[in-house]
C-alpha cells in the first residue's frame, strides 16, 4: 500500500509527459535507455571498466541505474540523464575475489544498494571458499563506495528485491525476508524445503528481476507430483511463485503441466492475477483461475520480460540483440527495437522506469 | 592409443621399501600409499610409458579393476602420472603494498666481541659504532604500525652488532612500541639475538616482564665455543656466556630461550653440541646453521664437512623420532621446523618473509630486506622517513619468485624456494642465485624428514595434531 | 582422493575440498528448467534428444551462457577463465564464426 501511495505521488510530481522507459544493457558494457512509445534507443551510455554488464536495478525515481559489471565484481551506478558514473563499488579486495551472480537491488528510496556476495580467498595453493553475505552500500557514497555493513546470508541466493517496509526479499532455495538493519532473517518462506503432500521439490532457474511494475517478484517453477504415474503428462507441473513486496507475502500456484520451458515471468500492474512468462513461447497465465489462458509462439528465445505501466504492452528481451514488443491482450508481435551495433543483451535485465 | 608416463619431478616417496609415503612436490601434500597405489606406482616407475593394455595384463587377477582405476585416478589427479609432461605453474604474487608485520631495528653496528666468522660487513667496536638515533627508531616503529594496518600482531626484533650494548635505548623503544600497540589495538612481540656476554639480572627481569623471545648465539661446550666466539682481544667467552645463560634459564622466562649454533670447519659435532646445550645447559631449543661465508673462506664447510654435519643432524633426528613416537618434545630446532613444514604442507614461492612480512631498519634508517643485509652494498628499499620503496621491492619480489633453472625440478623446491638471499649474496653476489653447494644437503635433509614424518605418522599419528604443532611453532 | 590417505594438513585440504561444504549443499535439478538438463546429454540437445527445447537460435543463448559461466555449456566463460574470448564479437548471430578455439593451459 505504501508503495502505491509513493508511486502515485511520484507520478503526480512528474510532468504530464512522464512515460515508460526501458533500461537494458548490451555487450560489452553499454547501458541503453529506450523510449518505448517511440520504440527507440534514446541514450547509450558506456559503463567504465570491463564488462559484461548484466543485472540492473533502478529505484522508482528513475534517476540512477545500478548495473552489475566487471566480471561480476563491481556495481556501477549510471545517472540516466547525464550518463555519468555517480556510484561505483568494486567488491574484490586484497586476495579476496568477490562476485555477485544477478543478485543486486537498490532500495525503494534509492538510498541503499544491497549486493549478495560470493567471496573466495585466492591463496597461493588453495581457493578458500568463504561464507556468502549481503553487503549494504549507501548510494550517497558514490564512486569508491565500500559496504557500510554486511551480514551473513544463506548460499544459493539468486535474486534480491526491496520490500516497501525497507526490508529485503531474497530468492534462494527458500525465500528469505531480511531485516537490513540487523541482518536477521525475519521470515523464511519455504520453497525447496516446502512440505506439500503430493509434491516434490520445486526447481527454479530465474536470474532476471522484473518486479517493479506490479511490485511483485514472480518466477515460474517446475515441480514433480509424487502421487502421479511418472509417465503421465501430469507428472511435472508448471507453477508461478509470486512475492508481494507491499505485503511481504508469498503465493505458489500450479497452472498447468510442464510441457515447455519458461525462464521468467512478470505480473501485470493493472491486474495482479495476470502473469506473463516467456522462453520459446509467450504464456498468459491467470493465477485466480489457476491456468494458462493463452500461448503464442515467439520467433526466438527471450530470457526476460517486462510490461508497460498500463498493462497493454509486453517487452521481451535478453539473449540476443533486440527487444520485441508484444500486445498483452492478443499476444501478437507489434514491433522490434534493435540494440545499437546489433550487440547481444546476454543476461542483462529488462527494467522499466517512469521518467 | 594413449600412454601414461611417470612424472618424477612431481613427487618423492619414503618409508619402508621406499614405498609407504608420498610427497606431492607441487603442493607439499603428504599421502600414504595403499597396496594398490604402491604397486601401481612401482609399475609406472619401471617403464618409460604405460598403456591401458599393459595395465590390464599386469594387474588382472591381482586387484579388482575398480581398485586399480581408483588408484590411477589419484595418481592422475596429483600429476604423478600423466599423458604428457605435467608441470604445475603458478602466477607470481604481485606486491602492491608491503604488508610488513615484523621490523628489525639495528640498534648499533658495534659489538663487544670479535667472532671470527661474523657475517656483518659493517661491524665495529662499541666505541666506533654507528648507532640508531631515537628519532630514527621511533620513525621505524611508526612505519611498522602503518604498514601493518590490517594485521593483529606485529613483531620487533632488536639486532646489532650486539643489541645489549644499547640496553637503555632498547628499553625506551620497547615502551614506545607498547604504547603504539595499545593505541592501535594490536599485539606487539619482541625478540632479540644476543651473544649473552653483557646480560645482567636487570636485563633478564626486563625481558621476562615484556615477554621477549631470546636467541643466544653459542656454539657448544667450551672448546667449540671459544674457537670462534672470542672477544676483540682474542679471548674465549664461554665461561662468561655459560654463567649468564644459567641465570637466564633459571629465570624461567615466559617464552622459550633458544640457542643458535654456527657450524664451521672443525666444529661440526651436532650431536655432542646439542647434548651440551640442551641436556647440560638447559636450552629448550637448539638450532644449527652452517657458517655464512664465501667459498674461499677458511671457515666454510667443504663437502666432506657438510657430510659430517648432515650425518650428525640425521643422528640427532633419529633421537627426535624416538621421542616423537613417545609423544615427547625434542629441542632440535631444525627438525621441529621441518616437521612443521611437512605437517602444514608449506609450499613456498619465496624462501622467507624478507621483503614481504619483514624488513630491517639500519642504524641510519635505511630499509633492507632483512637484518643480514643492513650495512651491505646490496642496497636499500626505502627508509623510515620516506617509507618503503614499493616499486623496487615489488620488482625484487617479482624476480625472486621466478624459479632459478637449478630449482626447476628439484623435489625440495616447495620448502626451500631457492634458499636464503643473504647466503646466496655472499657466495655469488646475487641473492637470487641459489647456494648450489647446499642443494644436495637440502634435498637429503628433506628426504630424511619425509622418512621421519612417515615413520612418526605410522607409529604415533597423535604427535601431529594442531595443538602440539602450533605450540611448537610459537617458539 | 580414493585410495591415497592424506597424512598432512595440505593433503587433507586437497582431499576434502572447500571448507564448510557438506553433503546436501548441491543438488541436481529434478526437472528441466531452462533449455536443457545438465547432464543428459548436455547443452547441445534437449532432454528429448531434439533441438526444440533449446534456446532458438542457438546463438541467442551463446553469450547468456558464456558471460555468467553457465557451467553445463561447453563454452568459454567471461567471468574468470576466458574474459577476452568474445572481445569485439558483440553479436553472436553475426560474429560466431570469428570466435577462436580455446585450449586448456596445461
Amino acid at each position: 500500500m505504501k508503495y502505491w501511495i509513493g508511486m502515485i505521488l511520484a507520478c503526480c510530481a512528474l510532468t504530464a509527459s512522464a512515460k515508460d522507459f526501458l533500461i537494458v544493457a548490451s555487450r560489452p558494457n553499454d547501458l541503453h535507455v529506450i523510449d518505448l512509445a517511440a520504440r527507440k534507443v534514446v541514450h547509450t551510455y558506456r559503463i567504465p571498466g570491463h564488462g559484461i554488464a548484466s543485472t540492473i536495478s533502478v529505484a522508482p525515481d528513475g534517476k540512477v541505474a545500478y548495473v552489475l559489471t566487471d566480471r561480476n565484481e563491481s556495481i556501477s551506478g549510471i545517472d540516466l540523464d547525464s550518463g555519468k558514473q555517480v556510484f561505483r563499488a568494486d567488491m574484490s579486495y586484497a586476495n579476496v575475489r568477490v562476485k555477485s551472480m544477478f543478485s543486486i537491488a537498490v532500495s525503494q528510496d534509492g538510498k541503499h544498494l544491497y549486493v549478495y556476495e560470493l567471496p573466495t580467498r585466492l591463496k597461493a595453493d588453495e581457493y578458500q571458499v568463504m561464507h556468502t553475505r549481503i553487503a549494504v552500500y549507501d548510494t550517497a557514497d558514490g564512486v569508491g563506495a565500500k559496504p557500510r555493513h554486511e551480514f551473513p546470508a544463506p548460499r544459493r541466493i539468486g535474486l534480491l528485491a526491496p520490500t516497501s517496509d525497507g526490508r529485503l526479499m531474497a530468492l534462494g532455495w527458500d525465500v528469505y525476508l531480511f531485516n537490513t538493519a540487523t541482518g536477521a532473517i525475519d521470515k523464511t518462506f519455504p520453497l525447496r524445503n516446502w512440505k506439500r503432500k503430493g509434491f516434490g521439490e520445486p526447481d527454479i532457474l530465474d536470474f532476471w528481476p522484473q518486479y517493479e511494475q506490479a511490485h511483485m517478484m514472480s518466477t515460474p517453477y517446475y515441480v514433480p507430483r509424487t502421487d502421479v504415474d511418472p509417465k503421465s503428462p501430469e507428472a511435472v507441473k508448471l507453477g508461478i511463485m509470486t512475492f508481494d513486496l507491499d505485503t511481504d507475502s508469498m503465493a505458489v500456484t500450479e497452472v498447468g503441466n510442464a510441457d515447455a520451458g519458461l525462464f521468467t515471468s512478470v505480473v501485470n500492474p493493472v491486474n495482479k492475477h495476470e502473469v506473463f512468462a516467456v522462453m520459446n513461447q509467450l504464456y498468459k497465465i491467470d493465477l485466480a483461475a489457476r491456468k494458462v489462458v493463452q500461448r503464442a509462439r515467439v520467433h526466438r528465445t527471450y530470457y526476460a520480460i517486462n510490461i508497460s505501466s498500463d498493462g497493454k504492452e509486453l517487452y521481451l528481451g535478453g539473449a540476443s540483440s533486440f527487444i520485441a514488443v508484444y500486445d498483452a491482450q492478443t499476444l501478437q508481435k507489434k514491433a522490434e527495437i534493435p540494440m545499437p551495433g546489433e550487440s547481444d543483451q546476454g543476461a542483462s535485465s529488462l527494467r522499466i522506469v517512469r521518467r | 592409443m594413449g600412454t601414461l608416463q611417470v612424472q618424477r619431478h612431481n613427487y618423492r616417496t619414503a618409508g619402508p621399501q621406499g614405498r609407504r609415503v608420498l610427497l606431492h612436490v607441487p603442493t607439499t601434500s603428504v599421502f600414504e600409499l595403499d597396496r594398490v597405489s604402491r604397486d601401481l606406482l612401482t609399475f609406472f616407475e619401471q617403464r618409460e610409458a604405460v598403456s591401458a593394455d599393459e595395465l590390464r595384463s599386469r594387474f588382472d587377477g591381482g586387484f579388482a579393476p575398480g581398485e586399480v582405476c581408483d588408484a590411477l585416478d589419484d595418481l592422475l589427479a596429483l600429476g604423478v602420472v600423466a599423458p604428457g609432461r605435467k608441470i604445475y605453474d603458478r602466477a607470481p604474487l604481485q606486491v602492491k603494498n608491503a604488508p610488513i608485520n615484523t621490523l628489525v631495528l639495528t640498534l648499533t653496528t658495534g659489538c663487544n666481541l670479535g667472532c671470527s666468522y661474523c657475517y656483518r660487513e659493517d661491524l665495529e667496536t662499541p666505541k666506533a659504532a654507528r648507532v640508531m638515533e631515537r628519532e630514527t627508531a621511533l620513525a621505524a616503529i611508526d612505519l611498522l604500525f602503518r604498514q601493518a594496518a590490517g594485521q593483529q600482531r606485529v613483531g620487533i626484533v632488536f639486532f646489532g652488532g650486539e643489541p645489549l650494548t644499547r640496553f637503555a635505548a632498547l628499553r625506551e623503544w620497547t615502551a614506545y612500541a607498547e604504547r603504539k600497540a595499545s593505541e592501535a589495538g594490536k599485539q606487539v612481540d619482541f625478540s632479540l639475538t644476543t651473544n649473552a656476554t653483557l646480560l645482567t639480572g636487570e636485563m633478564i627481569d626486563f625481558f621476562g616482564a615484556h615477554r621477549f623471545g631470546i636467541a643466544v648465539s653459542i656454539d657448544g661446550a667450551e672448546m667449540e665455543h671459544d674457537r670462534r666466539r672470542i672477544t676483540i682481544g682474542g679471548k674465549g667467552t664461554y665461561k662468561l656466556v655459560a654463567a649468564n645463560v644459567k641465570r637466564l634459564l633459571d629465570a624461567r622466562l615466559p617464552r622459550p630461550v633458544a640457542a643458535r649454533v654456527t657450524l664451521t670447519r672443525g666444529c661440526t659435532d651436532v650431536t655432542q653440541t646439542y647434548r651440551h646445550l640442551h641436556d647440560e645447559l638447559g636450552f629448550t631449543e637448539v638450532g644449527f646453521a652452517p657458517v655464512t661465508a664465501g667459498s674461499d673462506s677458511p671457515m666454510v664447510l667443504d663437502a666432506a664437512q657438510m657430510r659430517l654435519v648432515l650425518d650428525g643432524m640425521k643422528a640427532l633426528g633419529r633421537d627426535y623420532v624416538l621421542e616423537a613416537k613417545r609423544s615427547r618434545p625434542h629441542g632440535f630446532s631444525n627438525m621441529n621446523h621441518m616437521m612443521l613444514d611437512l605437517w602444514r604442507g608449506t609450499r613456498k614461492m619465496l624462501p622467507c618473509g624478507a621483503g614481504l612480512g619483514l624488513l630491517a631498519a639500519g642504524t641510519d634508517g635505511t630499509l633492507s630486506l632483512c637484518h643480514r643485509f643492513t650495512g651491505t652494498d646490496f642496497g636499500a628499499f626505502g627508509d623510515v622517513s620516506n617509507g618503503v620503496d614499493l616499486e623496487k621491492l615489488g620488482q625484487f619480489i617479482g624476480s625472486a619468485q621466478a624459479a632459478h633453472a637449478a630449482c626447476g625440478e628439484c623435489p625440495a623446491r616447495g620448502v626451500c624456494a631457492g634458499g636464503c638471499y643473504h647466503e646466496a649474496y655472499v657466495r655469488s653476489g646475487d641473492p637470487l642465485v641459489p647456494t648450489l653447494a647446499h642443494c644436495d644437503f637440502v634435498r637429503e635433509w628433506l628426504q630424511f624428514g619425509l622418512d621421519c614424518f612417515g615413520e612418526i605418522s605410522a607409529a604415533n599419528p597423535d604427535f601431529f595434531n594442531s595443538r602440539n604443532m602450533e605450540q611448537r611453532s610459537q617458539r | 582422493m580414493k585410495r591415497l590417505i592424506p597424512l598432512n594438513e595440505k593433503a587433507r585440504s586437497l582431499a576434502a575440498g572447500p571448507e564448510g561444504q557438506t553433503d546436501g549443499e548441491a543438488r541436481l535439478m529434478g526437472n528441466i528448467v531452462g533449455c536443457t538438463t545438465v547432464f543428459d546429454p548436455g547443452w547441445e540437445v534437449d532432454a528429448n534428444g531434439g533441438l526444440s527445447g533449446l534456446c532458438q537460435p542457438m546463438e541467442s543463448d551463446l553469450y547468456g551462457c558464456t558471460d555468467p559461466c553457465w557451467w553445463p555449456a561447453q563454452v568459454g566463460d567471461s567471468m574468470n577463465v576466458d574474459p577476452e574470448w568474445t572481445d569485439g564479437k558483440n553479436s553472436a548471430l553475426r560474429d560466431w564464426r570469428q570466435l577462436q578455439t580455446l585450449f586448456p593451459e596445461d
